[in-house]
């Protein structure tokens, strides 16, 4: 855990709330992010060798080189994108000014929340280091040096403790959940405790006063929100009895407190739960993927709506703060989000998916 | 041909012999027509399920592909080590028309809820969560298939097993036993003949007998 302790010392960076060299350098980097009509060229490629090849070209040029050697193919080149986000993402943590470092890491917690129930279940499963390795995507605070650490453990006991002795702030939840996990032998416990406590966490790390703390918190906000939305349509749809519906809020989100996620758990169907969001921001998105749900009976079309609002608001909001941290953030989810729709175009011609498919899933910003 | 006494009695057990290999060959022809209206069945149930599977294999593997390109590949793999369960199946057996056939049945659907597979719902997304769905209507079609499948081709190895025996006793059985009838018949007709030419030169020696003193 020396990395993470040792993060704000070794850091050679504007300290405080200067955001001009961060901001400078994202603009930098955003002017790298590929446009629409690079991805619609990708789109046409005829097979991923192709794109592999146009992809040399560009940022994603080293990772694809390193990962490539083992051969060309979808999977190869999920790894080398994955590589080059962690990479991009470690890089901008890099030269955060302490303000802007203490918010976005914040918000990329839910990363650290990810890695941490990873290797839980990995060590619940008795799996090899290794197996773990393909399962972690260090782009929080917890970086590949600390989770590979932390995946050389024995057990989820030593998980917990080591979690302790390197002063982790999710050390409450893990205890909190492994004390039902002895009793239980059930995982549940401990990555619900986890998911609630990022939310809570996080909500009140952001409770700070200016306009940087509050952009994030809106993003936070919003991101809880969709969560919860998106819980609350996939109760209705499983349509199961004998549980708390309560157990799976979690807390801190804009528009969608305890009691209305409780009234939208308790109705009779979809529909009544769209019915009833109408007029609220999320309203128009849910009833726009209402058709589509209505083909497909999934609510990923759902999932997938609400997280191309939560990604537009999330970009928007660089153009609204030019000069705070909203530049990082919106370079980070917009980085994401390039990564996933290359992914999705990358994956969608190994499938042989039709491109209209993989229009469909993209989220072009 | 086997070695055969032609003798009465040996011509009565092979008449007796050829009744009951009749007897026998209606009998399994009667059992083999009623395996087949039961694989027909059979057939039909294993087309429909085999149908079933090539959908939901088809459709699993477009929510995998969705997913993967989706969330990615760390995503996915994450969520795969939270899932862990044991299918269970009860093997138990029954018989169609004196065929063996096992009966596999589900001991518990594999087929489990978002809030049962291991994984807090709350950390994984509903693409993933529908694939795991998919993956695991995979396996409850599986065992029903593995269940049909098996009652299939036994019915099937019931059926070969008794054509044979019915080409068996059809074509080799009963003409060989037909065979060794009219063998017999005949030599029993030939014996009969020539104790009849035996008993006639007898007579007419006896009858020479006779008249011999007379005339001396």
């Amino acid at each position: 855990m020396s990395d993470v302790a040792t993060k704000a010392r070794t850091r050679t960076v504007p300290a405080g709330g200067d955001y001009g060299y961060a901001n400078a350098r994202i603009r930098g980097m955003r002017s790298r992010l590929l446009d629409r009509s690079y991805l619609d060229m990708l789109i046409e490629a005829p097979d991923v060798k192709r794109m592999v090849q146009d992809l040399a070209d560009t940022e994603y040029g080293p990772d694809l080189e390193e990962t490539l050697i083992h051969g060309v193919d979808a999977a190869n080149v999920d790894i080398a994108l994955k590589n080059n986000m962690v990479r991009t993402f470690q890089k901008v943590l890099g030269f955060l000014n302490d303000d802007a470092l203490y918010l976005v890491t914040t918000l990329l917690g839910r990363w650290d929340v990810f890695n941490l129930k990873t290797i839980l279940r990995a060590k619940h499963m008795h799996l090899e280091v290794d197996e773990i390795a393909d399962g972690l995507l260090p782009a929080g605070q917890l970086n590949e040096v600390d989770l590979e650490a932390l995946s050389s453990v024995e057990d989820v006991r030593a998980v917990v403790d080591t979690a302790a002795t390197w002063g982790l702030a999710f050390t409450a939840p893990l205890r909190e959940g492994y004390t039902e996990y002895m009793k239980t032998g059930d995982l549940v416990s401990i990555e619900l405790a986890l998911d609630r406590y990022y939310a809570e966490w996080a909500s009140r790390r952001l409770a700070r006063r200016g306009a940087n703390a509050k952009l994030a918190r809106r993003v936070l906000a919003t991101q809880i929100d969709v969560g919860n939305l998106v819980m609350v349509l996939r109760l209705q749809k499983e349509d199961v009895e004998d549980i708390d519906v309560a157990d799976f809020f979690l807390p801190g989100g804009a528009i969608v407190g305890i009691d209305l996620y409780q009234e939208l758990a308790g109705m009779s169907d979809i529909d009544e739960v769209l019915d009833r969001l109408r007029g609220t921001p999320y309203g128009r998105t849910l009833d726009e993927a209402a058709t589509l749900f209505l083909e497909q009976n999934s609510i990923a079309v759902f999932e997938r709506a609400l997280e191309d609002l939560l990604t537009r608001r999330t970009l928007g909001l660089a153009k609204g703060d030019p000069l705070g941290v909203g530049v990082s953030v919106a370079y980070l989810w917009a980085k994401q989000n390039e990564v996933t729709n290359l992914r999705i175009i990358v994956k969608g011609k190994a499938v042989g998916m039709p491109t209209s498919r993989v229009r469909e899933e993209l989220i072009l910003v | 041909m086997e070695e055969v006494r032609p003798t009465r009695s040996e011509l009565l057990e092979r008449k007796q012999q050829i009744a009951l290999a009749e007897q026998g060959m209606d009998l399994l022809k009667q059992k083999r027509d009623a395996l087949l209206i039961e694989f027909m069945g059979v057939m039909d149930e294993t087309l429909r399920l085999s149908e079933s599977l090539q959908k939901t294999v088809a459709e699993a593997q477009y929510s995998l592909a969705v997913a993967k390109a989706v969330d990615g590949t760390v995503t996915l793999r994450s969520a795969g080590m939270a899932t862990k369960s044991e299918i269970v199946v009860d093997m138990t057996g029954t018989k169609i028309m004196g065929v063996s056939v096992p009966v596999v049945t589900k001991g518990e659907s594999p087929i489990r809820s978002s809030f049962t597979r291991g994984y807090a719902v709350t950390g994984v997304t509903s693409r993933v969560d529908e694939t795991a769905d998919k993956f695991e209507r995979i396996l409850d079609v599986i065992i029903e298939y593995a269940d049909i499948e098996t009652r299939l081709k036994r019915l099937g190895e019931e059926i070969q097993k008794t054509n044979r025996r019915v080409n068996a006793l059809e074509q080799v059985t009963v003409p060989g036993l037909k065979e060794q009838v009219n063998y017999i018949r005949q030599t029993l007709d030939e014996r009969a003949r020539e104790d009849l030419f035996r008993l006639k030169k007898v007579k007419k020696k006896i009858e020479r007998k006779k008249a011999a003193p007379r005339t001396s």
